[in-house]
């Protein structure tokens, strides 16, 4: 038998999964063999120890900081659902606004085409409006997101104010549109 | 090793699922000396070891949706401690001992104290073996820590490892034969403690 074979065989002894045959074919081995015995032994005393080795307990207040970290990720994770839903309603809320001013500046666009001034004036007050909106979006985005860091309350209040701004950008638009409406009429 | 399942370890996974942190809280005291010691036995440091047990009880929190009750609560957290532990083993970029190699005989083991009385001796070597245990890479340790420790069979470790059981032997084997040596090496005088006899 080779020695890959005999440590093999060693191996098995220590899971107590030597056949009775083995076992005694690896005792006399053994006993044979003084090298390979100081082996087994030293596989056997590891063995041991290890099955001796202690159970570390957990410290005290182990489960206290365990669920102290837990409370803390359960309000944040509110708090992130909470910032979700608030941009998500700001989005469709503005969505929905802007339906009847993105449909009166397409017809201005469209009527336009007739005279090229005022079709310039339209897309240059559009795109500077969209400019400033774009601006403002990416200020108050900054600014929540800073303040969720320290308190997520107040990073709410402040996505409730990107409603606001986007309303009052489309009552302007609103206002400058029918200006033109009437100036191409 | 608890039968499975366990309605009572179920019930308090159901409830924190619903957002119960009282039945959670169960479940922390329930595995917290399970789990702190996976984590000191593969680290090998005490905060370090609380810091991970902490947050493997963070994610299995957060991944309680995706725990299959047909298996074992407390093998599935194991499995993320260990998870945990490995991947922080990996982070310190530590070179450890090639398991193919000869094991040098300095590894700090000192053999200038008095001998102990064949009492202590096991207890000593206990301490010595934890040093050892950090001498090999993530993978044997945790193989060997939930071979020992916690009384696994090789197929049970090879599904909590995501590998196969015949690998999962080789490092058993290859482990042993390692931590042997170092033994060997660091033995003060006098002998092991075991014969052939107790075979």
């Amino acid at each position: 038998m080779s020695d890959k074979k005999l440590r093999q065989l060693m191996q098995e002894a220590l899971d107590g999964e030597l056949s009775p045959e083995n076992e005694h074919f690896l005792k006399s081995r053994l006993a044979q063999d003084q090298q390979e015995a100081s082996h087994y032994i030293g596989l056997k005393e590891v063995d041991t120890i290890l099955r001796n080795a202690p159970f570390e307990r957990a410290p005290r207040r182990l489960a206290l900081k365990i669920m102290a970290r837990v409370a803390e990720a359960v309000k944040a994770q509110r708090n992130s659902e909470s910032a979700e839903l608030a941009l998500s309603l700001s989005v469709a809320v503005v969505s929905l606004a802007m339906m009847p001013v993105l449909v009166a500046a397409s017809w201005l666009v469209l009527n336009g085409k007739a005279d090229p001034e005022v079709l310039i004036r339209v897309i240059e007050q559009m795109i500077a409006l969209l400019a400033v909106i774009l601006k403002a979006l990416e200020t108050l985005l900054a600014e929540a997101e800073m303040i969720a860091a320290t308190d997520p309350e107040t990073a709410q209040i402040v996505m409730a104010l990107i409603p606001l701004t986007l309303m009052s950008f489309v009552n302007y638009m609103e206002e400058n549109l029918a200006v033109y409406a009437s100036d191409m009429a | 090793m608890l039968p499975w399942p366990d309605p009572t370890i179920i019930a308090w996974v159901n409830n924190a699922m619903q957002g119960d942190q009282e039945a959670f809280a169960e479940l922390v005291y329930t595995f917290q000396d399970s789990v702190y010691n996976l984590c000191y036995r593969i680290l090998g440091e005490r905060t370090e070891a609380e810091d991970a047990a902490q947050e493997a009880f963070l994610r299995a929190y957060s991944n309680l949706q995706r725990y299959d009750q047909a298996r074992s609560f407390k093998t599935w957290l194991l499995t993320i401690a260990s998870n945990h532990c490995i991947d922080r083993l990996r982070k310190r970029r530590l070179t450890y001992l090639s398991l193919d190699e000869p094991v040098s005989a300095t590894l700090g083991l000192s053999s200038d104290e008095p001998e102990p009385e064949q009492a202590a001796l096991l207890n000593e070597r206990s301490a010595q073996v934890q040093a050892l245990l950090d001498q090999l890479a993530p993978e044997y340790r945790s193989a060997v820590v939930l071979r020992y420790w916690y009384d696994y069979s090789y197929a049970e470790i090879a599904d909590m490892m995501k590998t196969t059981e015949s690998a999962i032997k080789s490092r058993l084997f290859r482990a042993r034969q390692m931590l042997a040596e170092l033994l060997n090496n660091a033995q003060p005088s006098g002998g092991p403690v075991n014969s052939l006899e107790e075979m």
